[in-house]
């Protein structure tokens, strides 16, 4: 089924920048407002896309990616991972608190997640990830991928993880 | 809204194995969204000229299928090496503009097909 859009979606060709500050969104990444890049948001035919910043980035630049992107009723979860000590538990909750956190912000919830993609360090990790992974969507989960990278994952995570999500 | 499925083939020097039927397509056009198959760059085994290329590629393609960088939502990034990232994100920072898309990254170790030592594919959506 088609996701539902506001009325207002459907007017052609309307570009705006949408510059108020979300407040909200900074305070959950502890991020001073002053600091927080605005959203990005743009409405066409096509749909509204809108993309959320990542605020733990230096501000000075370009940055390398955003948060969270959000396109005719879908929100895109950058891929999130854990860079303090903790073992695959710790790291997979952590993870799974910034996807949640990243759902919200852009209007959407862990029990509308689609889709997940989750990269391992280490596939001996597989079990304790289920463990901290089962339940956090819900009785209902997204679909899931997952693989293990030997090559692993920037910035020392045991685990990676995406998610695209119904808004 | 358009619900029909459009696929654009693999470019000729991007099909690694020749058969009955394309394994893949190289673009995928459904509701508004466009999906890129993943981009290498064969044989290149500079990091920085390797992004490049692939970066280019799907400049090129987004465009041709009614897309631009500006409108990009998702890209996956998969490196060989986990040492390339830094070079990597050289030459990817400000590709998709000042409002980039989300991103994974990981590394393989055990390889890309056709010999590449980076991949990246991606979701955009079409221009107004």
């Amino acid at each position: 089924m088609k996701p539902i859009l506001k009325s207002t979606s459907r007017k052609d060709a309307i570009r705006t920048l949408f510059t108020s500050l979300m407040a909200g969104g900074a305070a959950l990444f502890g991020a001073s407002k002053a600091n927080a890049r605005s959203v990005y948001r743009t409405e066409a035919r096509t749909g509204i896309l809108e993309k959320y910043p990542d605020l733990g980035q230096k501000q000075d630049q370009v940055p390398l990616f955003s948060g969270a992107t959000v396109h005719d009723g879908f929100v895109f979860v950058a891929g999130k991972g854990e860079h303090d000590e903790g073992d695959i538990k710790v790291h997979t909750e952590k993870v799974l608190d910034k996807i949640e956190a990243e759902l919200e912000r852009a209007g959407s919830s862990m029990d509308k997640a689609l889709h997940v993609n989750v990269y391992l360090n280490n596939l001996r990790d597989y079990q304790g990830m289920n463990e901290a992974y089962r339940g956090r969507f819900g009785d209902h989960p997204p679909a899931r991928t997952t693989v293990s990278c030997y090559g692993g994952v920037p910035g020392n995570s045991l685990v990676e993880m995406d998610c695209i999500a119904a808004r | 809204m358009d619900q029909s499925i459009q696929y654009t083939p693999l470019k000729e020097d991007e099909v690694l194995e020749q058969g009955q039927g394309p394994l893949m397509s190289g673009t995928v056009v459904h509701n508004g969204l466009v999906y890129l198959s993943g981009k290498g760059a064969r044989g290149v085994k500079d990091i920085r000229e390797a992004a490049k290329q692939v970066l280019d590629r799907i400049e090129a393609d987004l465009a041709e299928a009614g897309s631009s960088i500006h409108r990009v939502l998702k890209v996956t990034v998969f490196l060989d090496d986990l040492n390339d990232f830094s070079a990597m994100n050289e030459m990817y920072r400000g590709r998709f503009g000042e409002n980039p898309p989300v991103r994974s990254t990981v590394a393989t170790y055990a390889g890309i097909p056709g010999d590449s030592i980076i991949e990246i594919d991606c979701i955009a959506a079409l221009n107004e």
